[in-house]
């Protein structure tokens, strides 16, 4: 059955500003779908985001939205949460913006493990800005600032949110509208910091410049990279160059468990923090 | 009657002033001198139910108190120099989305690292023109501890009558200086709240100029839902490019502070009444200059002077006054002369102006003000 | 049209009987073309060619999906799900 996206957009703001056949707004979507699923109330729920094309979905979602400076939505987001513990906040982000200006506000939020969930729409590239190289332009790939194709090497987004700290890390892409829901709904449920990473076509900026102008042959170009989780574990470092490998970077409890965790939160931030009020505030 | 008397530093007055002003959250980095700040912030505020977090960085800090005040929450932070610098950012946001905040910056010499733990009042110019485009300015200069907590529940009071973010201004000296003070009756403070809305949600403009310059604002959570940006936008929330209405609100928004100036306005005047020298001082600079001039006064010099407790707005009716009336204003200050440069166009030759530009992190002895006195008698 | 299904204003629907395996069934096709920016993507995401790119004077790139096939729908979804500006409905 239909799916009733009205309810949560604000419709005298649709159609909104992405290009024609932007993944921003598959993503989108997806998130409102995970919202449906988990029942989230619109007045209980704040969306906040940095600045950017993929910044610019709260302001269409019909809910308490926050659209600050470039980079520092997680930073908002943190002092909200802070306020209002009990309620539900999402950050929107693309790849620009939550890891190369807003990469320490990334770390940080990962490993206080404060309850919200970042959606980071990684198109390997500066849309908005007119297609300058991101943190994740891949090796060999041409931008408006690597004319001559680019030797700056990627962020993987997942592993450094996993080794941050964060405690559910899923990657999938708009090809799978479905599984990106799906992870969504996860983060949602994860009582801690969640980020999923979608994979996203960029076909008018990144695209463009390398030989996939159109949606069609950019979502292509992310299917074809596509490798699942379980399969790239026995893969070769080398057959993994520019891959795309998706799924859900923390599901197992062994997982928590390895030695590269020792640090990571016992307890989500908020939670741990009103232990402290309770303990010291004045009768 | 028993006295409420006890023993204070200024930074620890900085935040029993926010607790007792209502504030409930604290987000902020450390950097000398302001930590202490942080550090009883983050003792007392889960004493009152209210939350503390030490951000990774100070952009972060300022980030949060501006996310914690749109969550219902009156919100500090405390930085100093170069914090303030990094700040900037996210304050020019917090004037173009009205957002009540207090921002205390504890002075230190600059630029760049400069002289951490030393006295300075190296940014005046920094409070008033720090972040890019224009907007309304208020900033607090208190010069005793008293005044630190007075000045204090004001900054939180002016950020919530005009839904913007205010500067605290403290040297160095007035933050790390610890002395008996009485402060006053809790029940007689008087606390100020943001105005909220009367309507219901779906007749709600977050910025609204039906009731006034200063809209009505509703908390995140209440069920307005509403939009919040740092592009221009319009009265709903929304990014416009209108040129009209750009124009409108950047107006409105200096309005709010320009067409109150007169409550906003707040300086001393000391012996100033038969005054044909005035020394125009704020901060700790101006307890130097009170003994200067007491002790000048013993040498029949008529001096007296203008000591500033809000440094922006300047109150520039008065100084045009003066400027017509004294033969010489002395301007002592912990910088290269950021506030004698603006008096001096206000002077435009009609008195003159002299300066004393201490920056070696040293504070200005009382001599080297009477000194300057007695040269221009 | 049935009665329980009502599209949002601006819609315009195709209904079909159709067979999803062997089960008979109705299926109600909405399209917003006023918002459709003619990305093609239903096109090229559905596995029964339902969706057909047509030219059309529209503010974006003059180019349109209508429904060319809705007989042959499955009700994946997948044209809904993957449509980026809310310009298909499934019913």
């Amino acid at each position: 059955m239909a799916f009733d996206y009205e309810k949560y957009l604000r419709m005298d703001k649709i159609p909104h500003l992405w290009c024609p056949g932007c993944g921003i707004g598959v993503v989108l979507k997806a998130m409102l779908r995970a919202m449906e699923n988990v029942n989230w109330e619109r007045n209980d729920t704040a969306f906040v985001s940095g600045i950017g094309c993929t910044s610019r979905a709260p302001g269409y979602i019909d809910c308490n939205t926050l659209h600050t400076t470039h980079g520092r939505g997680l930073t908002f987001a943190t002092g909200i949460k802070m306020a209002q513990p009990d309620k539900n906040l999402v950050i929107f982000s693309g790849d620009g913006d939550a890891t190369a200006i807003g990469g320490n506000h990334f770390i940080h939020a990962c490993r206080r493990n404060i309850d919200m969930t970042l959606i980071v729409v990684n198109n390997n590239i500066y849309g908005m800005t007119g297609g300058q190289h991101s943190p994740t332009t891949p090796i060999g790939f041409k931008a408006s600032t690597t004319i001559y194709g680019n030797v700056d090497p990627s962020f993987d987004i997942c592993l450094l949110a996993r080794a941050a700290g964060a405690t559910y890390v899923a990657r999938s892409t708009v090809n799978k509208g479905r599984t990106l829901e799906q992870y969504i709904q996860r983060g949602f449920e994860n009582k801690g910091f969640s980020v999923i990473e979608a994979v996203s076509n960029c076909h008018t900026q990144f695209g463009r410049k390398n030989n996939m102008s159109d949606p069609i042959s950019s979502r292509k170009w992310i299917e074809d990279r596509e490798i699942p989780l379980a399969k790239a574990r026995d893969m070769k470092a080398e057959d993994l160059k520019n891959m795309v490998i998706t799924g859900e970077f923390i599901t197992e409890k062994s997982d928590l468990e390895r030695w590269e965790n020792y640090n990571r939160a016992e307890k989500e931030y908020t939670e741990a923090y009103s232990d402290i009020i309770k303990k010291v505030k004045k009768k | 009657m028993k006295k409420n008397i006890k023993f204070y530093s200024g930074a620890e007055l900085v935040a029993k002033a926010a607790i007792d002003a209502g504030c409930r959250f604290f987000g902020g980095y450390p950097i000398t001198p302001s930590s202490e700040i942080a550090e009883h912030m983050a003792k007392e505020l889960p004493k009152v139910g209210g939350t503390f977090i030490q951000m990774e960085d100070e952009i972060a800090a300022m980030g949060s108190v501006i996310g914690a005040s749109l969550a219902g929450k009156k919100s500090l932070t405390a930085t100093s120099g170069p914090g303030f610098s990094l700040k900037q950012e996210n304050l020019g946001y917090a004037y173009m989305a009205e957002v009540p905040v207090v921002i205390c910056n504890v002075m230190r010499g600059g630029p760049s690292t400069g002289l951490p733990t030393a006295l300075a009042q190296a940014d005046i110019m920094q409070a008033k023109w720090g972040t890019h485009g224009d907007h309304p300015v208020i900033a607090l200069t208190p010069a005793y501890l008293e005044e630190v907590y007075e000045l204090t529940i004001k900054a939180f009071n002016y950020s919530e009558i005009y839904r913007i973010p205010v500067i605290l201004l403290l040297d160095e000296l007035i933050a790390h200086l610890s002395t008996a003070i009485e402060l006053p009756d809790k029940d007689l403070l008087v606390i100020k709240d943001r105005r909220k809305p009367t309507v219901t949600p779906d007749k709600y403009f977050p910025y609204d100029t039906a009731y006034g310059d200063v809209p009505p604002m509703a908390n995140f959570f209440e069920g307005y839902r509403y939009h919040v940006t740092g592009l221009s936008h319009n009265k709903t929330g929304f990014p416009t490019t209108d040129p009209d209405l750009v124009q409108a609100d950047q107006e409105r928004h200096l309005r709010k502070v320009n067409a109150n100036k007169g409550k906003i306005i707040d300086f001393e005047s000391y012996k100033m009444k038969d005054a044909d020298i005035v020394v125009f001082a704020y901060g700790s600079t101006s307890r130097a200059a009170r003994v200067a001039i007491d002790n000048a006064r013993k040498l029949d010099i008529k001096v007296g002077m203008v000591r500033l407790r809000v440094i922006w707005p300047l109150p520039e009716a008065e100084i045009l006054k003066l400027c017509s009336k004294v033969k010489a204003i002395i301007v002592p200050e912990m910088n290269m002369g950021q506030l004698s440069n603006v008096i001096e166009k206000y002077a435009a030759d009609r008195t003159k102006i002299v300066r004393i530009n201490h920056v070696g992190g040293v504070p200005i002895h009382p001599s080297n003000i009477l000194d300057v006195i007695k040269e221009v008698r | 049209m049935s009665e329980k299904i009502k599209l949002p204003d601006g819609f315009r629907s195709w209904e079909a009987d159709v067979k999803i395996g062997k089960k008979e069934d109705k299926v109600t096709i909405g399209h917003w073309a006023e918002g459709c920016k003619g990305c093609a993507i239903c096109v090229d995401v559905c596995p029964k060619k339902v969706w057909k790119l047509i030219e059309a004077k529209n503010k974006w790139n003059g180019q349109l999906v209508i429904v060319d096939k809705p007989d042959a729908c499955i009700k994946c979804m997948l044209c809904e799900i993957h449509c980026p500006d809310f310009c298909i409905k499934i019913f």
